[in-house]
């Protein structure tokens, strides 16, 4: 029983609210801090959370959560209905006093499109009116961001500033956050779940990760993540524990299909024929790299191993492009972001490999680099002709990633997240409907087929996935990685 | 009279220059690509009235010059806005990373000028002698070297492998000081806490020899010439015709008029040195204003991002000022209105 966990982290967040930050380093936090209705079970899956129960009205429409009873948070103030629809009102109504205080990323791109109110019924009971019926609503209310809740005394009180005071139900709570150098933790005694073992959590922020895993390798910190082959290696060596989690992300090559000669599908065969993503992927990614087959990574239930590839062929390429009338090739721009990517830990190697298997087939491509933002707001406004870009999952439902991708209302300028821009009614419809159909295997067979012909049309080389590694000291016992990135469940951890 | 007619005309001087880089900046981060919901949402799509919305809460619905306008006016009354990225004001951030970037800069410069100046001096009066190569070859060295490099090195060598040092941080964060000033050293010294001290003085170490190596260089070098040339002047010939000693020659004479050029070159290597901190601070991993901008950058955060330059302009200014003023005190014949 008892102790400190020194928790090494690669960066450190801006902002701990929970609602207003996409970034995993302050949701990897808040789920320390804060829960929600549904918080993420040890397998990845929704499961009761601040909520005990809940029922689906038969059309899909209405849902009634029954909430738990006798939780407090940190400040010692209860939970309940009015706490839930505190947290969410502030999000979604512009008139709630404290909605200046914050920009609601999430709420604005995850939940207005789906929910049309959520309203106390009870003390104890929270109703949500949905526009129309979404089966991913467990999976998503399980991510720390806009369905978190915080105390509503503590948002009224600290205001703009709960950002760097956020006050939970959850496990720890925060108790200091020096800016750039650490944040401390402590175990919540009153906590519902029962009282953590550990008694403290102090997150340090070591950006570089060959220093960091020298840190661990000397005991100055327990634990870390977001780390490299390189540092596996010199880990692995040392005697660390490496615990290795599958990989809930995905990079991928767009192929602008608006833009000539890219409209022409032979052509884009060609370029799926001509990169061999097997050699691609063990090359730069070793033995953390997993090659991707499809928009759904393979932690996700709608996974589907055995989906038709394109087989590495570069004789074959060239054969397309000459049936396109392109029999010497063409010129054409890679655009790829500057900085590594989790998805992606080499960077701007990426192009230059993919790069050189297009000169193999004839394509000569020429590589322009910005930074992160710079190259979203191109991607982003259809500026590109070929884009590598990726995406990190946030829960398992499968939703997330392949409606982001290949539905045609997100092919749309400014703000496209389909980089391919198709627009195929078919694929639309299965995913339209995989998100109102509830039973699994039902959504699943949707998936898989709307999955096949986002492949037959050869607009993105879908090219892998990095596993999640983690390391820790000896002292650290009963960790459980889980498949979902952001959900670092330290509750049942102690030291030995 | 002078003199202080002198220092009112370059604090006059300052404010046009400070506009004028109040005014570059501004624009120029406005025509990177990129804004600040780029940023925020990562491509992730939202509607157009969340999007106005937003916009509209950061300020940035309105045309460039009354954006440019408002921000003025706001740092005329000591407002410069708050930070997109962490909702809190520009001046909190700054005030809570510069004492950080502040004390690195003056153990870089404790280092690096009295070792310079003596290894540049020693150099002068024994040209193309041991200590003469010695001190060429730090220079070259100093200048050449990359930060990160030299940074990452020390790093594995010391403290990865030996444990000598600490990989990073600012200081053993299971300390607690009471945060007064901002200042390390002030703030354990007034609660005489000598375990922060020394704790925070050891995290120093590296990165204050990583960046001092730059600023090193440049001391040895303008040092060495200025000395060389002064002691060829014809004042210090007649001196040691008069029969004076030799060692008030060089101490007295020679001396006072070599050390001006020098701390010239300390105020311009000053400006450098802001530049070697952001990649100091990011290898060691210190809570400095280099990367609180470079991060800044990144996110387009605007209002933080013209702070944090409005500061080093106006921070760079003040030591030019001061090291013209020292000069002039050093040797009040030399002109410098």
């Amino acid at each position: 029983m008892g102790g400190t966990l020194v928790f090494g982290a690669a960066t450190e967040q801006d902002s701990l609210d929970p609602a207003g930050t996409f970034d995993t380093a302050a949701m990897r936090i808040n789920g320390w801090v804060a829960e929600n209705l549904t918080n993420l079970g040890p397998d990845g899956n929704p499961v009761p959370g601040l909520a005990e129960s809940w029922e689906m009205s038969a059309d899909g429409m209405t849902w009634t959560f029954h909430l738990r009873q006798g939780v407090v948070f940190h400040d010692g103030t209860p939970f309940n209905a009015d706490a839930v629809v505190f947290n969410i009102d502030r999000q979604m109504n512009l008139q709630n006093p404290y909605y200046q205080y914050g920009s609601w990323g999430w709420w604005d791109w995850m939940y207005a499109p789906v929910i049309k109110s959520v309203y106390k019924i009870d003390d104890m009971t929270v109703g949500m009116t949905l526009n129309f019926p979404f089966s991913p609503l467990l999976a998503h209310l399980a991510i720390s961001g806009a369905g978190t809740i915080l105390s509503p005394a503590a948002i009224r009180q600290y205001k703009a500033e709960i950002a760097t005071h956020p006050v939970g139900t959850g496990p720890f709570a925060l108790k200091e956050w020096v800016r750039g150098d650490h944040i401390t933790l402590v175990a919540f005694d009153q906590y519902w779940g029962g009282r953590p073992y550990l008694d403290q959590i102090i997150v340090r922020f070591i950006p570089d990760n060959t220093v960091r895993a020298g840190a661990l390798i000397r005991g100055e910190i327990d634990l870390m993540t977001d780390f490299s082959t390189p540092q596996l290696d010199t880990l692995r060596a040392a005697g660390t524990q490496i615990m290795i989690a599958p990989s809930l992300n995905l990079s991928y090559l767009a192929i602008n299909s608006e833009k000539a000669p890219f409209d022409n599908i032979l052509v884009r065969m060609a370029i799926q024929h001509a990169i061999d993503k097997n050699g691609l992927v063990q090359a730069l990614y070793g033995q953390l790299g997993e090659v991707a087959n499809g928009p759904i990574p393979s932690p996700e239930w709608a996974y589907d191993p055995n989906l038709r590839q394109y087989e590495y062929d570069p004789e074959l390429a060239r054969q397309y492009l000459a049936a396109a009338g392109y029999p010497n090739g063409f010129t054409t721009e890679l655009s790829i972001y500057s900085a590594a990517r989790g998805y992606n830990p080499v960077g701007t190697e990426l192009a230059e490999a993919v790069q050189a298997y297009l000169a193999e087939v004839g394509i000569t491509a020429t590589i322009s680099i910005s930074d992160y933002t710079a190259h979203n707001a191109k991607v982003h406004s259809g500026q590109h002709e070929l884009a590598f870009y990726g995406w990190y999952g946030d829960d398992l439902d499968p939703d997330e990633f392949i409606y982001t991708f290949c539905h045609s209302s997100n092919a749309t300028v400014p703000g496209a997240n389909n980089l391919a821009f198709i627009k195929s009614e078919e694929i639309d419809s299965l995913i339209d409907q995989a998100r109102t159909v509830t039973d699994i295997e039902a959504r699943r067979a949707l998936y898989v087929r709307a999955q096949e012909l986002v492949n037959s049309t050869a607009g993105w080389v879908w090219l892998n996935g990095i596993k999640q590694p983690y390391a820790l000291t000896a002292r650290v016992q009963g960790f459980t990685p889980n498949p979902v990135p952001w959900c670092l469940d330290l509750s049942h951890v102690w030291l030995q | 009279m002078r003199g202080r007619g002198f220092i009112i005309k370059r604090v006059l001087l300052m404010l046009p220059v400070l506009f004028f880089v109040m005014f570059a900046v501004f624009m120029t981060v406005r025509l990177i690509p990129g804004d600040p919901l780029d940023a925020m949402l990562g491509g992730r799509r939202i509607s157009e009235a969340a999007d106005a919305e937003m916009r509209s809460q950061l300020g940035l619905d309105k045309p460039w010059y009354t954006q440019f306008w408002v921000w003025c006016g706001g740092v005329l009354h000591g407002d410069l806005g708050r930070s997109i990225m962490s909702r809190r004001p520009v001046l909190d951030e700054i005030a809570a990373k510069l004492p950080h970037t502040l004390e690195l800069l003056v153990f870089s410069l404790l280092l690096a000028v009295p070792i310079g100046v003596s290894l540049g001096i020693l150099a002068a009066l024994r040209p193309r002698g041991a200590v003469d190569l010695l001190a060429t070859a730090a220079s070259v060295i100093g200048i050449s070297m990359p930060a990160f490099w030299l940074g990452l090195l020390l790093l594995l060598t010391f403290s990865v492998r030996a444990g000598w040092f600490p990989t990073s941080g600012i200081i053993d964060p299971q300390i607690d000081v009471v945060q007064r000033t901002g200042f390390y050293v002030i703030d354990s010294l007034i609660s005489g806490n000598m375990r922060a001290l020394g704790s925070f003085l050891h995290h120093m170490i590296l990165p204050a020899i990583v960046l001092s190596t730059v600023p090193l260089a440049y001391t040895t070098r303008m040092a060495r010439s200025s000395m060389v040339e002064v002691l060829r002047e014809a004042y210090v010939t007649t001196a040691r015709a008069k029969g004076v000693h030799e060692r008030s020659v060089i101490t007295i004479h020679a001396l006072r008029n070599a050390l001006i050029p020098v701390t010239i070159a300390i105020g311009a290597v000053t400006g450098l040195m802001l530049g070697g901190a952001v990649l100091t601070e990011t290898i060691f991993g210190l809570p400095g204003m280099g990367r609180l901008l470079v991060d800044a950058i990144l996110q387009r955060d605007f209002p933080l991002i013209q702070g944090c330059i409005l500061v080093f302009a106006v921070g760079y200014n003040i030591v030019n000022l001061l090291t013209d003023i020292l000069c002039q005190w050093i040797d009040p014949k030399a002109r410098y209105g």
